[in-house]
C-alpha cells in the first residue's frame, strides 16, 4: 500500500488524539470511582443518623443486644478454661467488639428500616 | 611452513587482515570505533554515564577489526521458497527484502554481541524490563492528584507527530519516519522498543539521539520556557495537591491495562511492565515491597540497562549494517551515516516541538482554571522523568524561591511516559497491519 503525506498526518493525528483520550479517561476514572464510593458511604451514614432515634428503634436495639449477649454467654462457655484467663478475656472482648461493630453497621440500620 | 607464510597468517588473522580484504570495511569500522570512543568519553565526562559507557564500549568491541562479535552469516532465498519457514525464522534472523530475493542473516554461534541484541533487544525483553524498573521507581500519585494537568503529557507528544511528517518529507520511509518521530517523546526504552519493531537498523542512531537529548534537557528547555512564559507567570503558586491512596493507584493501573488492551494492544507490553513495577511499589505488602521493591528498581533495572545498551551498541557496527545495505559499497554506508546524523538533528527538533506543545496546553489550563496552573509545568510533559520536572521547578525557583511546583510537574511528566507509549504503540500497530513488508 502506498502511503502519502496526507495519510501519514491523519494517522499521526489519530495517535495524538488517542493519547489525549486514554490519559484523560484513566486519570479521571479512579478519582471518580473513589469519590462515588466515598459519597455513597457518607449518604448511608447520614440516613442512619436521621432515622435512628425512635422508641421502636431503641426496643429493637435492646432485642439485638440481648441476642448478642446470649451468644457471648454461649461462646464463653464453649471456651476452655485451660486456655487461660488472659486469652479468654482477649477473645471475648474481641468478639464482643466485632459483634457490636456488626450491629452498628448492619443490624441497627436494618431494624430501623423495618420499623 | 616458511616464515613468510607464518607472517601472512598472522597478518590475516589480525585486525590488519580486514584492511587487506576490504578498504571499505576497515574505514567503516574505524569510523564507528571513533564514534564509540566519543560516546565513551562523553560517558566518562558524566553525560548519561549509565547509558553511554556500555553503549560506547559495545560499539568499540562490535567494530574492532578481526574480533567479529556481531558476525552474521547471510544467504539468499527465493521469494517463492517456503514463506512460512521465513516467517518462523523472523524471530532469530534478520530477513531483508531485496529486488527478487530475501537475504536471510543469522548470527554466528560465537557472535556474543549479536546474540545479546537478538535475545534482549530484538525480542523487546530489554526495553520492557527497563520499563518494569521505571514503574517500580516512579510515583504516579502526582498524576492522579491533579488529573487535569496530566493532559499536558498527551499534548507534549506534538513533537512526535510533527517530526514524523518532517522526516517523511525529507525522504525517510514511513516506518523510519515514525521511529524517528518517537524521539520527541523523550523516552529511551519506548524509542528502542519502537525502533526494534518497525526500523531495527535505525535503533542505534535513535537510541543515541534520544539519550543525548534527554541529557541535554536542562540546556534545551530553559530558553524555550523563558521565551514562551513571561517572568511573572513563572512565579504562579499552585494549590496543594489532593491525597491519593494506594487503592486508587491500583485501580488506575487496572483501568489502564483494560483500555490499552482494547485500543492500543501494541503498547501493552510496555504499559504492563510499568504497571507491574508500580503495583509492586504500591501494594503495601511488606514481603513484596521489601524484596521485589528493592530488587526491581535497583539490580534488575541496572542489569536490563547494561544489557540493552550492549545490544544497541552492537547495531552500530559494520557487521550489523552490512546485512541491510543492498550493495557493499562505501556510498551505501555513508548514506546510512548521513541518515544517522539527520536523525540526530530531527531528534532535537522533536524535543523542541514537544516542549512547545506541553507549554501551549499548560497555558490553556492556566486560562481555563483562572490562573491556578503555572505554565512552566508544560515543560514536564516531555517524559524524561524526572529531569524535565526538575527544569520546571528550577525555572520557577529562579523567579521566586518560595514557589514549589515539582510535585505538580511530576504529574505531566509520568503522564508523558504513558502518552509516548500510546503513540508508539499506535504507530507499531499501523506499520505491522498496513505495511508489514517494510519491517526487516
Amino acid at each position: 500500500m502506498h502511503i502519502d503525506l496526507g495519510t501519514l498526518v491523519v494517522v499521526s493525528l489519530l495517535a495524538y488524539g488517542l493519547a489525549f483520550l486514554i490519559i484523560g479517561i484513566i486519570t479521571v476514572l479512579p478519582m471518580a470511582i473513589v469519590k462515588t464510593r466515598k459519597r455513597a458511604v457518607e449518604r448511608r451514614e447520614e440516613k442512619t443518623i436521621v432515622e435512628a432515634p425512635t422508641v421502636a428503634t431503641e426496643q429493637s436495639l435492646l432485642i439485638a443486644i440481648a441476642a448478642a449477649a446470649a451468644k457471648y454467654v454461649h461462646r464463653l462457655k464453649s471456651l476452655k478454661v485451660s486456655q487461660g484467663p488472659p486469652l479468654l478475656m482477649e477473645r471475648t472482648s474481641w468478639h464482643l467488639r466485632s459483634r457490636m461493630e456488626y450491629l452498628r453497621v448492619h443490624e441497627i440500620p436494618r431494624y430501623v428500616r423495618r420499623r | 611452513m616458511d616464515l613468510q607464510t607464518l607472517l601472512s597468517i598472522f597478518i590475516q588473522q589480525s585486525g590488519f587482515g580486514t584492511l587487506i580484504e576490504s578498504n571499505v570495511e576497515f574505514f567503516i569500522r574505524i569510523l564507528f570505533m571513533v564514534w564509540g570512543f566519543v560516546l565513551l568519553y562523553l560517558g566518562l565526562r558524566r553525560v548519561e554515564p549509565l547509558l553511554l559507557i556500555p553503549l560506547g564500549i559495545s560499539m568499540i568491541l562490535a567494530n574492532a577489526p578481526g574480533l567479529h562479535l556481531v558476525q552474521y552469516h547471510c544467504y539468499m532465498c527465493s521469494k517463492d521458497s517456503a514463506p512460512s519457514m521465513l516467517e518462523g525464522l523472523k524471530g532469530l534472523a534478520n530477513i531483508i527484502e531485496l529486488d527478487n530475493v530475501y537475504r536471510v542473516c543469522t548470527p554466528d554461534a560465537t557472535a556474543l554481541l549479536a546474540w545479546i541484541y537478538h535475545i534482549f533487544v530484538r525480542t523487546e525483553i530489554g526495553p520492557v524490563l527497563i520499563f518494569f524498573g521505571i514503574g517500580a521507581l516512579s510515583d504516579f500519585r502526582p498524576m492522579l492528584s491533579y488529573p487535569v494537568a496530566s493532559i499536558i503529557g498527551a499534548s507534549a507528544q506534538l513533537g512526535i507527530i510533527t517530526v514524523t511528517a518532517i522526516a517523511f518529507m525529507l525522504g525517510f520511509k514511513v516506518n523510519e519516519a515514525m521511529a524517528i518521530g518517537v524521539i520527541g517523546g523523550a523516552d529511551g526504552p519506548t524509542t528502542i522498543y519502537t525502533a526494534t519493531n518497525i526500523a531495527p537498523y535505525l535503533v542505534g542512531p535513535l537510541t543515541i539521539a534520544v539519550y543525548s537529548y534527554i541529557a541535554l534537557i536542562p540546556v534545551i528547555q530553559p530558553p524555550i520556557a523563558r521565551l514562551l512564559i513571561p517572568r511573572k507567570y513563572r512565579a504562579i503558586k499552585m494549590p496543594p495537591p489532593r491525597e491519593v491512596s494506594s487503592k486508587e493507584i491500583i485501580l488506575f493501573w487496572i483501568a489502564m491495562i483494560i483500555i490499552i488492551a482494547f485500543l492500543v494492544p501494541h503498547a501493552l507490553p510496555l504499559v504492563i511492565a510499568l504497571a507491574l513495577g508500580n503495583i509492586i511499589r504500591e501494594c503495601g505488602i511488606t514481603e513484596v515491597t521489601a524484596r521485589y521493591g528493592k530488587t526491581v528498581p535497583e539490580a534488575l533495572l541496572d542489569i536490563a540497562t547494561i544489557i540493552t545498551m550492549l545490544g544497541v551498541g552492537a547495531t552500530l557496527s559494520y557487521d550489523f549494517l552490512s546485512q541491510f545495505v543492498a550493495s557493499q559499497r562505501a556510498e551505501a554506508y555513508l548514506e546510512f551515516l548521513f541518515k544517522a546524523f539527520l536523525v540526530l538533528g530531527l531528534g532535537l527538533v522533536a524535543f523542541i516541538i514537544s516542549t512547545v506543545g506541553g507549554i501551549a496546553l499548560a497555558w490553556l489550563l492556566y486560562f481555563v482554571t483562572r490562573g491556578k496552573v503555572n505554565p512552566l509545568i508544560g515543560c514536564a510533559g516531555v517524559s524524561a522523568v524526572p529531569i524535565s520536572a526538575r527544569v520546571s521547578q528550577r525555572e520557577a525557583s529562579r523567579v521566586d524561591p518560595s514557589v514549589y511546583i515539582l510535585y505538580h510537574a511530576l504529574g505531566p511528566n509520568v503522564a508523558g511516559v504513558i502518552g509516548t507509549a500510546i503513540v508508539a504503540g499506535f504507530y507499531i500497530g499501523f506499520i505491522k497491519q498496513v505495511l508489514p513488508g517494510l519491517v526487516p
